[in-house]
């Protein structure tokens, strides 16, 4: 409960009106909030009379102080007794609409004669001047506020000099529990806790008032991780578990990395798997030249047993700067550095390719990728590695593997998953290096590579159809995710 | 990966079988079911290299030889045709076949034109790098030539009733209006003795170029720009074609100088080390051959540790003895394989220096939002932004350099989302070309004191001093901004943002910010981290 609750509540004996606790010192719209709290909570009863009242119109309030026409009339008329009718006007300051309603109507009451254009004031015309009327009597109450109407007022109405309103009255008085609640609160109890209350043991002659705990409080938002990224975090960690070490690199790749050194050709098809986003200034970049020479050979003629695509090798292709399409181009760059044998590798980064924004397209997302390699590693290893991501990572029992293809492994596979309510769903795709992507960097020992549809994963673990959540600028729902 | 519309009751007639099990036989292909609406089925082919199962009778082939269902074809040794080619330098190569003897349905008329039509948008990219045309052999007036032609010569286009000139044919006819930049100003014709046979690779002659229920033999024309493609591409289109017909026979093509019979069937060898299918493969697999004439390979010599293998004439992927053991494992079936974990003493690393931010932002309470590295250049004007070529829209044409006007525009799509919006972002950028990673604080309601506020908590975490240098930039109030530097070197920004670009952005609560390069940091965070 609020101190202006409280105080509202201690001030409250049998029935008030409103205007009683307005006299008490609290605001009009204090009151009103309190109020309607506290007949929400069950505290109060409030009876609501509607009411149908006259106040005074501008002309009203105008007349008050300067009187009404035909007082003034009679009093300027009452200082000659005769006059002519244009100098009544002019001496009591009457337009000509005033005077002339004003003259009418004493006329009728037998207040003035009137003879030969000249206007005289009758015994009962000094007699109306000297008392005040009860409509003047009237006039005087309804300048502190409107009042009920009253019988015979009907022309005051009619002359524009009153006007009816309907106000709602309130009168406010306490129920049972209101009552049980004043009890304790007129007690001297402890609101807050405050460092006097700790310093002075106040608690042991005074109770701590209780609270109502179940009552609701305000929202507030605190910090809290993006739900997506937390997800991929889970994964990165994970792998770390499994002994994997992560790997960076440029968002901006040399189309070397990215396809060439993938064997990917630059002439074919395999090269458009997917479309590539290209720099478009500056346009090329810098590959280590004796690197790129074995590359080129590797495609023009093949290496390590290999016939190789048989066409001729473009350099200035190579060094072409363009948004890495897919994190293999960490592999890449990881093979032809430093790289443990036996390793493993991952990397969860930024990809980029050309697509239109939709439910299921987005031109730029996460992926997960990474590389196993060491001595004696074959396809079972593959496999076994699948399973590990399925069971895993994916969270998932059943599962099988599918042919696939990729440019750069042979043989290659992919991971199909039993999500229940989805159904069989692509989870990954891998493979095993193909000689011609290995022996340019000198590794002879088998390499297999991974990749794992991961924002699937989230989407269907989360229950969003619409992958532009994953990088929601909804901050209303961000709140609202777990 | 091209996608393929099939007729499952054409598909049972090639292979001479009923299909039960499409899916799982697809699988072995690398081709998957993606539909199926009454007797047709669409097919998605992953295998890019493998155009010659772009089709239905390409797959009804491959099917054929899973299921061990022969087919007996007549290959001609002689060639049946000439054509003699003049110089057409836009255009320079050609090669042909004819197939005779065939049976066509409007249903395997229509494969045949998927068939193509898949191909050219390829493999022949749009039609530049090949272009396939088909004609009925019987009403041609041998020889053929392939030349330059007069542009005001005239036939009538397939599917036309009026004849046309060359040049009418780019100017109004829509595959003109589409090709038309392929040909570069000069008009490439293929005509027999009489007639124009086809304006590649533009398209056919009504008369000449149209096949039909009617049409017992086929000629096979492919023209283009890379020699290797053309000839690649006639095989594939003849293949198909006879998959329809009996017979197959060669076309001689007389360049200047030289002389080229197509389409070439040779076949390559490969040698199949048996102990090094077992490495890759991590267990020894019984009945090889079989395996292998599965999936089309014809075994010439076996015995001991070495097989040799004839390459089916149609693969043009096999390049390392690996291709086929690939093919060896998929008939042999991934599923049947017992997966094994492998054991590798390795330990896990991880770089860290993002978590280490993360961890400070959640620290402070802020919420982590993760905006997008692209963004449009119309909006990021004011900065210097490194932009893409071939944005497919406006809207995402370049990469940030910045992160808080990213956290600008999130802001001014939650204006009615309650305040406080305190926000944080560790989060890539682009510099140039290079790559940075940065941590972004974002506050609305605030000012410049809570954003210095938490700046020196993070400069407290990683122990690093700083110093702030006025200066001005994009969307900040001069005299209430600055630089961030660490040494000598500049690593961020902090400061209010302009009343008048929160006013534009809709945002009507004061902004404070600040942006650093934590790649910078590392340095810092070595000395502090434990692990």
């Amino acid at each position: 409960m609020s101190g202006l609750e409280r105080r509202v509540l201690k001030l409250l004996e049998g029935e008030m009106g409103e205007e009683e606790l307005l006299e008490k010192g609290i605001k009009d719209i204090e009151l009103n909030r309190a109020l309607s709290w506290l007949e929400s909570k069950g505290l109060i009863k409030v009876r609501r009379v509607v009411r149908e009242v006259v106040k005074l119109t501008e002309l009203g309030k105008k007349y008050v102080e300067e009187g009404l026409p035909e007082k003034r009339f009679l009093s300027a008329l009452a200082q000659k007794g005769e006059m002519d009718p244009k100098s009544v006007m002019r001496c009591a300051l009457l337009d000509a609409r005033e005077f002339s309603a004003a003259m009418g109507r004493l006329k009728e009451k037998g207040m003035i004669e009137v003879k030969r254009n000249k206007v005289r004031i009758t015994e009962k015309g000094k007699k109306y001047l000297r008392r005040e009327s009860v409509e003047e009597r009237f006039l005087r109450e309804l300048e502190k506020g409107p009042r009920r109407m009253k019988k015979g007022m009907e022309e005051l109405l009619r002359r524009g000099i009153i006007a009816k309103e309907v106000v709602v009255k309130r009168y406010v008085r306490l129920t049972k529990l209101g009552k049980r609640v004043v009890k304790r609160l007129r007690e001297d109890v402890i609101e807050q806790i405050t460092p006097e209350v700790i310093r002075k043991g106040l608690w042991k002659e005074k109770r701590i008032r209780a609270y109502d705990i179940k009552a609701k409080v305000p929202k507030r938002f605190f910090g809290k991780p993006q739900p997506y990224l937390s997800f991929l975090n889970e994964v990165k960690e994970k792998l770390i578990a499994l002994g994997f070490k992560e790997m960076q690199g440029p968002l901006v790749e040399l189309s070397f990395w990215n396809c060439d050194a993938l064997f990917m050709p630059q002439d074919h098809p395999a090269r458009g798997i997917h479309d590539i986003y290209y720099v478009k200034r500056p346009k090329y970049g810098k590959v280590d030249e004796e690197l790129l020479e074995r590359v080129a050979e590797a495609h023009e003629k093949g290496v390590g047993g290999s016939k190789g695509w048989g066409y001729k090798f473009s350099k200035k292709e190579s060094r072409r700067l363009i948004l890495r399409s897919q994190n293999t181009a960490l592999s890449a760059r990881t093979l032809a550095g430093d790289v443990e044998i036996p390793g493993k590798y991952f990397a969860i980064a930024r990809v980029f390719r050309p697509d239109v924004v939709d439910r299921t397209h987005l031109p730029e997302f996460n992926q997960v990728e990474g590389i196993v390699l060491g001595e004696g590693l074959n396809f079972r290893h593959l496999l076994g590695m699948l399973k590990l991501f399925a069971e895993e990572i994916a969270g998932t029992e059943r599962f099988r593997f599918d042919t696939g293809y990729f440019p750069f492994t042979e043989p290659s596979v992919e991971l199909v998953g039993y999500k229940k309510g989805f159904g069989w769903v692509e989870l990954g795709g891998a493979g095993i290096l193909r000689p011609e992507v290995t022996k340019p960097f000198g590794i002879d020992v088998p390499v297999l590579a991974w990749g794992l549809g991961i924002d699937r994963l989230f989407m269907m673990k989360h229950k969003i159809d619409d992958i532009r959540k994953l990088f929601s600028y909804d901050l209303g729902w961000l709140r609202c995710q777990p | 990966m091209p996608t393929i519309t099939i007729s499952k009751r054409d598909l049972e007639k090639l292979v001479g079988r009923e299909i039960n099990d499409l899916e799982g036989l697809l699988g072995y292909l690398k081709a998957e079911v993606k539909g199926r609406k009454g007797d047709e089925v669409e097919v998605e082919l992953k295998d890019t290299n493998r155009p010659d199962l772009f089709s239905l009778e390409g797959i009804a082939r491959g099917l054929r030889n899973l299921m061990g269902v022969r087919k007996r074809f007549v290959f001609g040794k002689e060639p049946v045709l000439e054509v003699r080619v003049k110089k057409v330098g836009v255009r320079p190569y050609i090669a042909a076949a004819v197939i005779k003897k065939v049976k066509l349905s409007d249903s395997s008329i229509r494969s045949l034109m998927r068939l193509q039509e898949v191909l050219d948008r390829t493999v022949g990219r749009n039609r530049e790098r090949t272009s396939i045309g088909l004609y009925n052999y019987d009403l041609l007036t041998p020889p053929l030539r392939y030349e330059l032609g007069d542009p005001n010569s005239s036939f009538v286009p397939l599917g036309s009733k009026k004849r046309m000139t060359l040049k009418e044919i780019l100017r109004e006819h829509p595959k003109g209006v589409e090709y038309g930049h392929l040909i570069k100003g000069s008009y490439p014709i293929l005509r027999d003795k009489r007639k124009i046979l086809s304006f590649p690779p533009i398209i056919n002659s009504n008369d000449l170029g149209r096949i039909t229920t009617r049409t017992k033999n086929v000629l096979v024309e492919v023209t283009g720009t890379d020699l290797k493609w053309v000839e690649r591409v006639l095989k594939i289109v003849s293949l198909s074609v006879l998959e329809w017909g009996r017979e197959l026979h060669p076309v001689r093509i007389l360049y200047r100088g030289k002389e080229r019979t197509t389409p070439d069937l040779s076949q390559e060898e490969v040698t199949l080390d048996l102990l090094e299918l077992e490495r890759l493969s991590g267990f020894e697999i019984r009945d090889v051959e079989k395996h292998l004439r599965r999936m089309g390979y014809e075994v010439t010599k076996k015995g001991g540790r070495f097989v040799r293998v004839r390459v089916p004439t149609y693969r043009t992927d096999v390049m390392h003895p690996v291709d086929v053991m690939e093919d060896v494992l998929i008939s042999y079936g991934y599923n049947r394989i017992e997966p094994e974990m492998p054991k590798l003493p390795t330990t896990g690393w991880k770089d860290g220096l993002t978590d280490k931010f993360r961890e400070i932002g959640l620290g402070m309470g802020l919420e982590e939002v993760q905006t997008f590295i692209m963004n449009s250049k119309s909006f990021l004007e004011d900065f210097e932004v490194l932009e893409v070529e071939n944005p497919m829209s406006s809207s995402k044409d370049c990469l940030r350099s910045w992160i808080y006007p990213c956290h600008l525009e999130f802001l001014s799509m939650n204006t009615h989302v309650p305040y406080p919006q305190k926000i944080f972002e560790v989060g890539e950028v682009v510099q140039g070309v290079k790559t940075r990673r940065h941590l972004c604080v974002t506050l609305a309601p605030s000012d410049f004191t809570e954003a210095k506020q938490m700046l020196n908590h993070v400069a407290d975490r990683l122990r690093f001093e700083y110093e702030l240098v006025p200066e001005g930039f994009p969307w900040l109030v001069e005299g209430r901004c600055g630089k961030i530097v660490v040494g000598k070197k500049e690593i961020g920004v902090i400061g209010e943002v302009h009343p008048e670009k929160l006013n534009e952005l809709g945002i009507f609560n004061p902004v404070s910010l600040f942006e650093i390069d934590i790649d910078s940091l590392k340095r810092f965070y070595e000395r502090i981290r434990t692990v």
